[in-house]
Formats: C-alpha cells, sequence, structure tokens
C-alpha cells in the first residue's frame, strides 16, 4: 500500500458509526499500517449527524480527511451519504446503506427527505455500491449489526487479510455478540464481492 | 464493575484516543488520583482512568471548582493528581486555580479539552489564554496520542520540578482521534505525605505578596529556561528554509498535511511560557515565517510584542472554527508560502437538515410538551435537555451555562415578570452541580418562579457518568444517594411536586399548580434516561391506521421514532407511522393522541 486511504464514515446517531470506524482502525493498525481515526458528533446521543474519518497509508499526519479526497464512502443512510459526497473524490467508492431515517424535522413539515438519493448519488459518483445492510443484519440475527455489515462491505475493497477484520470485530464487539458481527461482516462482505465482480 | 485492565509493558503498540492515552499515562506515571466532571471533548479520559488496574482512586466529583479542590488537597499531601474538565468548566474552577498558582506545590496536572468549532459546546474559549497568559501556569500542548501519553509524564516532571500545577490542553481532534503510542515503563508514586506549611498554602495578604513575587521572579524565569531547551518543542527541517511556519498542537497535523517535507516546521510542545529566545533564532533563520494557530491568536501575539518579524498569524488563518488541511493550505498560500494546490470539495448536494433531538423514549419529552402548551418562558441549561428549544418542542428559551438557568429565571421573575409563566428548568447533574446556591439565593429573597428538575438519575449528554443522584460512584461502589427531594425542602422551597417523567397529565397538572403557587416552587419530573446504564425497554407501540385521522399530535412531541407513512386519510392527510425499531414504549405520544390511534405493537 504506496498511498494513503481515506475513509467517512457518514452515520446517524445510534447506528454503530463510531464502533465501526474504530474496527476499520484496528484492522489497520494490526495489518501494520500507520493510522489515524477521528470522530465527530453533536450534542445529542441518537439521532444526529455522527461522522468518523479513518486514514491509514505508510504515513499519515493529520486524522482528519483533507477536502474532497475521501476515496471510500460508507454512508449508514441515504441521506447522510449524500451530505458527505462532495467530499468524495472523482473516482472513489460510495457504499451505501440503503437505510432511510427520516428525522423529526421532516414529519412537522419544516424540511423535506431528498427525493431518490441513490439516484442522486450515482449522478456524483461512478461507483455506487447500494446494500440493504439493515435486512442483512436483521437476516444475521440483529439490526443492531447494521455497522459490522457496512464494515464487511467495504472490506471488499480495502485489501487486508479476512483475517484482521474478524480479530478487529472480536476486540470491539461486546463478547455475547460475536457470533452474530461474524455472521454480519461476512454477509455484508459477500453481497460486495458479487455485486463488484457483476460491474 | 467489569475487570480492570493491566496497565501493558513498556514498548507495547496501541491504537488509542488521545482520551485514552491520557488515562494509560496517568496510571502508567504514578497518578494517585483523576479527578473531574464530564464535558465534552474529555469526558472519556475518567472513563477509561476508572478501567485501567492500578492503585490509583477514579472519582467524578459535583463540579469542576470542586474536583479541582479536592486535587489541591491530593497535590498538598505530595501525591499525582490528573484534574480533568472541557474548557467551560476552567472557568467554574478559576477561583481556586487562579490562588493556587502562586503556591508551591507538586504533583497536579489540569487537563482541559478545548471545543474549537463549539462541536458541542457554548462557546471556544482558549484555554491558552486564560491558563497561560492570565494564570501564568505553564501549558503543554500535544499534537496526538503519543505525544498526550509523553507530555502527561513530562507534566507530572515540570509539576514536581518547578512545584506548579501543569496544564495539559487537548482539542475535540486530539481528544477523539484515535492514533498509535507506544508505551512506556511502568512506575508507581507514593504520596509524600500532608505536611502542614502555613507561608505556602495560606494565601493571607501576607503570605500572598511573597509567593506571588516568588512564582513571577523565580519560578517563571527558571520555567522560561526551560521552555526554551525542552525537548518538547521540536523542529522539522524543510527544503524552503527562506519559509517557516510556527504551529502548535492539532493545527500541526494539519500543517503536515499540507506541507510535508517542504517547509521548516518549529512545532511548540510547551506554549507557556513562550520559548520566544527559540522562535526569535527561528524567525532569524526563516525569514518568511506564519504563525498558524487555531483560536486565539496566542502564539502570535507574544511574537509579536517581542518585536520578532512574523509575517502575521490570524492575517491568514480564521480566528473561529477548527482547521481543517483546506483552511491551512488556503492560509498558507495567502501567506505567500508554496503549497500545492490542495484538494477541494465539490458543491454540498442540498440534504435532509438533522438537527440533534432527544431520543425516543427520553424522559425530558413530555414536560418539555406540557411547557410549549402553557406558553412558559422557559429558562434552560446545560444538558441533553437543551435540545428542548429545537423544533416542534420549541420550550427553551435561554441557555447561557452549567447552572444558570434559575439564576437567570429569578432575574426575569424580578425586574420584569412576562404574562405567562416563568419557569426554569435542569438537570439532576446540573442542579447538583451549580442549581443548588441559585436555588437557595431565590428562594431567600422571595422570588416567585418555578423551576423544573429533569431527574434522570445520571449526566446523559456526556455518555452516562454517576452523580451523587446516583446510588453508585464512578468506580462501582454502592452509596447512598443524594435524596434531591429533601435537599429542595431543606433549601427553604415549600411547594414541591414528583412527577413521573412520561406521565403528560400529571405533569401538567403539577406544573399549572406549581404556576399558580406564589414564591419558588418545584416540580422533579423522573424518570431514568431511555439509554443508561443499558437502553430501557417498554411496550413497543405502533400506530392503528384505522383509527389515526392524521392530525399529527403525535409529530409535535418531537420523538425520532415517528414518520409520516405514505398511508392517507379521507381528506388526504398522511398517517403517522412508529418505528418499532427506535420505539422503546414510553407511550408519550399514545397520552397525547386524541383518537386513541396508538396502541401496542401486538394488538390487533
Amino acid at each position: 500500500m504506496n498511498t494513503i486511504v481515506n475513509i467517512r464514515l457518514a452515520t446517524v446517531g445510534g447506528q454503530g458509526g463510531v464502533l465501526a470506524s474504530s474496527v476499520i482502525a484496528q484492522a489497520a493498525f494490526d495489518a501494520g499500517l500507520q493510522v489515524k481515526k477521528r470522530e465527530v458528533h453533536g450534542m445529542s446521543q441518537r439521532g444526529g449527524v455522527v461522522t468518523s474519518d479513518v486514514r491509514f497509508g505508510p504515513v499519515v499526519h493529520s486524522p482528519m480527511v483533507p477536502e474532497g479526497a475521501v476515496d471510500i464512502l460508507l454512508g449508514f443512510e441515504q441521506g447522510e451519504a449524500l451530505r458527505a459526497v462532495h467530499d468524495l473524490r472523482p473516482g472513489g467508492v460510495v457504499i451505501v446503506n440503503t437505510q432511510v431515517i427520516v428525522p423529526p424535522i421532516v414529519a412537522t413539515g419544516k424540511a423535506s427527505y431528498p427525493v431518490n438519493p441513490l439516484a442522486t448519488l450515482r449522478e456524483k459518483a461512478s461507483r455506487v455500491y447500494a446494500v440493504d445492510a439493515l435486512k442483512i443484519a436483521e437476516d444475521a440475527g440483529s439490526v443492531k449489526a447494521v455497522s459490522t455489515v457496512m464494515v464487511g462491505a467495504l472490506s471488499a475493497f480495502v485489501d487486508f487479510p479476512e483475517d484482521a477484520w474478524l480479530k478487529a470485530i472480536r476486540g470491539k464487539v461486546p463478547p455475547k455478540t460475536v457470533a452474530l458481527n461474524e455472521r454480519a461482516f461476512a454477509a455484508g462482505r459477500a453481497v460486495v464481492q458479487a455485486a463488484s465482480r457483476g460491474a | 464493575m467489569a475487570t480492570r485492565l493491566q496497565i501493558p509493558p513498556a514498548g507495547t503498540r496501541l491504537l488509542l484516543t488521545g482520551n485514552q492515552a491520557c488515562a494509560l499515562a496517568a496510571a502508567t506515571f504514578g497518578c494517585n488520583l483523576g479527578v473531574g466532571y464530564p464535558g465534552t471533548p474529555s469526558s472519556e479520559i475518567l472513563d477509561a482512568l476508572v478501567m485501567i488496574a492500578g492503585s490509583h482512586t477514579t472519582q467524578w466529583e459535583t463540579n469542576e471548582k470542586t474536583a479541582v479542590e479536592k486535587a489541591l488537597g491530593a497535590s498538598m499531601a505530595g501525591g499525582r493528581v490528573i484534574v480533568t474538565m472541557k474548557h467551560v468548566g476552567v472557568n467554574v474552577a478559576a477561583d481556586p486555580l487562579l490562588s493556587f498558582a502562586s503556591t508551591f506545590n507538586s504533583g497536579l496536572v489540569l487537563v482541559v479539552g478545548d471545543d474549537p468549532g463549539a462541536h458541542s459546546s457554548q462557546n471556544e474559549q482558549d484555554t491558552r489564554m486564560f491558563m497561560g497568559l492570565f494564570a501564568n501556569l505553564p501549558i503543554l500542548a500535544p499534537s496526538d496520542s503519543q505525544e498526550v501519553y509523553d507530555f502527561v509524564g513530562a507534566a507530572f516532571e515540570i509539576s514536581d520540578r518547578f512545584r506548579t500545577p501543569v496544564v495539559l490542553r487537548l482539542t475535540t481532534n486530539i481528544c477523539h482521534a484515535e492514533t498509535p503510542v507506544v508505551t512506556a515503563e511502568p512506575m508507581v508514586h507514593r504520596p509524600a505525605g500532608y505536611v502542614n506549611n502555613f507561608p505556602n498554602n495560606v494565601v493571607l495578604p501576607a503570605n500572598f505578596r511573597k509567593l506571588r513575587h516568588r512564582s513571577l521572579h523565580e519560578r517563571l524565569p527558571a520555567l522560561t529556561e526551560y521552555a526554551e531547551t525542552a525537548t518538547l518543542t521540536r523542529e522539522d527541517a524543510g527544503t524552503r528554509p527562506e519559509f517557516g511556519i510556527i504551529t502548535e498542537g492539532v493545527s500541526y497535523a494539519h500543517v503536515k498535511e499540507v506541507v510535508g517535507e517542504a517547509i521548516p516546521i518549529l512545532k511548540l510542545g510547551m506554549v507557556f511560557p513562550l520559548p520566544l529566545g527559540r522562535i526569535a533564532r527561528f524567525v532569524a533563520d526563516h525569514p518568511k515565517t506564519v504563525v498558524c494557530e487555531e483560536l486565539e491568536p496566542y502564539v502570535e501575539l507574544q511574537t509579536k510584542a517581542e518585536g520578532i518579524p512574523i509575517l502575521g498569524g490570524k492575517a491568514f488563518f480564521p480566528r473561529e472554527g477548527e482547521f481543517t488541511a483546506g483552511v491551512v493550505a488556503q492560509g498558507l498560500a495567502a501567506a505567500g508560502l508554496p503549497v500545492k494546490e490542495p484538494t477541494a470539495a465539490a458543491a454540498p448536494v442540498p440534504g435532509v437538515p438533522r438537527p440533534p433531538t432527544l431520543c425516543p423514549g427520553c424522559p425530558h419529552r413530555a414536560t418539555f410538551y406540557v411547557l410549549n402548551r402553557m406558553k412558559a418562558n422557559v429558562f434552560g441549561d446545560i444538558g441533553c435537555y437543551t435540545l428542548g428549544g429545537l423544533e416542534p418542542l420549541s420550550a427553551l428559551h435561554a441557555c447561557i451555562c452549567m447552572g444558570a438557568s434559575i439564576g437567570m429565571a429569578a432575574g426575569v421573575a424580578t425586574v420584569a415578570r412576562p404574562e405567562t409563566p416563568v419557569v426554569a428548568i435542569l438537570g439532576d447533574s446540573t442542579f447538583l452541580h451549580s442549581g443548588i446556591t441559585p436555588l437557595l439565593g431565590a428562594r431567600w429573597n422571595g422570588a416567585d418562579f418555578t423551576v423544573v428538575i429533569l431527574d434522570n438519575g445520571i449526566t446523559a449528554m456526556t455518555g452516562g457518568q454517576p452523580n451523587p443522584g446516583v446510588e453508585s460512584t464512578l468506580e462501582g461502589a454502592s452509596t447512598p444517594k443524594t435524596d434531591i427531594e429533601a435537599l429542595v425542602r431543606a433549601l427553604g422551597v415549600e411547594h414541591i411536586a414528583v412527577v413521573d417523567g412520561y406521565d403528560v397529565a400529571r405533569i401538567k397538572e403539577a406544573l399549572t399548580a406549581a404556576v399558580a403557587h406564589p414564591g419558588v416552587a418545584v416540580v422533579i419530573s423522573r424518570r431514568p434516561c431511555a439509554l443508561m446504564p443499558t437502553k430501557r425497554h417498554y411496550k413497543v407501540l405502533r400506530v392503528d391506521h384505522g383509527k389515526c385521522i392524521g392530525c399529527h399530535t403525535c409529530v409535535k412531541v418531537g420523538c425520532p421514532a415517528i414518520s409520516l407513512s405514505d398511508e392517507l386519510t379521507d381528506k388526504g392527510r398522511r398517517k403517522s407511522y412508529i418505528d418499532p425499531r427506535a420505539c422503546i414504549g414510553c407511550t408519550v405520544c399514545q397520552q397525547v393522541c386524541p383518537v386513541g390511534a396508538i396502541v401496542d405493537l401486538e394488538a390487533v
């Protein structure tokens, strides 16, 4: 790996975005790379915008991905992927969970949710992989595993040994949920591997 | 309490946040006491320290001032102590800090998390100005987790050598960034023991004047000499020696990102006192030098005051907000330094606003719903419940700092009482932090308004830390909890009501009676936080579309679990929908629904 890989996670508070970024950073660290990670979360415990950056490579200076330099955007929700897509570099990859989380401000009529965010994402980025992470997580045993499904999807684009990912997951998730998260990771990885072979 | 983690042997490589690195360093370098008050971005330092095995004690205190006062005692007893807080916490703790700063005591490291950009704060004040130029305390400014770790050790050494408290100044992207750390040899510090020292520890005017003189004319010059040679500050060589950049903290990471090895950098590790001799030599060697620092022109002003000819600082970089690589590249280019064209973001795509919101099942929601309906003038405070001011609840109209709600309400009620009710609202932790004394004063002076204490039994916004209203300490020891009702009664308040935070009708009834009561009345709205210590679940609800009339009353409680479905009423209005994965069954929406359309998920 000769260049820095810049990953941004665009998530909603409560989706496990911070855990996912920790898993990615740990996997890169265990793979012997230099790695830096940062997260930004606002005031609320749930339901607000939560953004994480993970950067790894031979030498990494800042924990923040520079403007317009995101290589892989991991959008945990369609609207959040849309919010972050302007920082994607030309030719960058978008992996987006097709889940939609409508904020209360939409129900009260003060704002509207974007119409067909996936289509807009496909206009803005050449490589967009849509993943129904909620359904995959539910099938794996719990909707709480959405973040691990997304890590699995990401893993198809990052050249670490599968063991490095699994070791990082085992070290970060609650012990009782290891099997569930291993299933979620494998399912997320498989769905993107299949899609990228088809592409 | 889960099993505590052992301190790793020297040479272990770990990936740690700045906060975790700070905690591990404290334990490694013999800290005897970690104490503080939670505040983003600093909260996780003690959350991490309590999980590390060792002989140290880890405690949350009632507020930042009491935390510092406990640290003063620990220092007087010859112990090593870290005291943690966010930038605005230093304001609360300023009284003991500013006087203690002139005494000669060892072992005290004040760790402050500043929040440039005010991600989760009411302001973005710069601790370097306050604790450096104003309080004359040495300040170390690490740039990543390894430096946080190393500088904690250095801070203890400086504190012991110069007999002064030392400040470790962190910022959000240091505290919450994970970067690699290589660990050092663990050590144990045995407190020397407490010895009375009247001339040093009693700041009577006669004593203070001598201490002040010594601290300014002996200690400060010695610290300055140390700063001039300390390895905490270092230079990075560059291929273009006519240029130079002076920087510190997280700004260093952005500068390196932009210039790499091209431009020489003076990276300041100790930022008070500044090594002005070293800065002068650097600028002499690199005539076109700029100062790149987040927030205030702290280094810039002192450098200019010394007559050192720099190109400038805030002429090129913003004084507000958080730096990014792009901001730094733009500033360097404006100063005429050679930087390659930075990558730039495309135009943002219009998306959905997602303001922070109270969680599904939050026990504060119903109280704000009722206050909104009462058209109350609500003086708020610092906590999750500040979000009660946002739409659609819109029932909080002033918020300045921790504990200010009661004083502000009392002031308004005294000077120009509005027609509609005057209400102060604050959480249990904030009430215990700094709400008791203003309530005492308001009652004593005969003010007439209502105080609502939202008692969710935790300090929620910072991640769920215990407070004196909880039956457990940070270390997990069981302890009698403060009875808030008895406390309020002891302050002399006669009209007190305790209600269930989920009971809309009872909250309305209690608030109506409290507002009608002449004098200070207190309503305690009680229900555990929906998330802490573990997420709570009651009976999940759903909307019966056969009954829903599309009136959207449930939407007005502002719950993230409620949205509008595509199902329409006869009049074409969208019926409501409850996400069963988000709902925890608090029933507040069910109580306000006028037609009984919200039912148990399982009900047929």
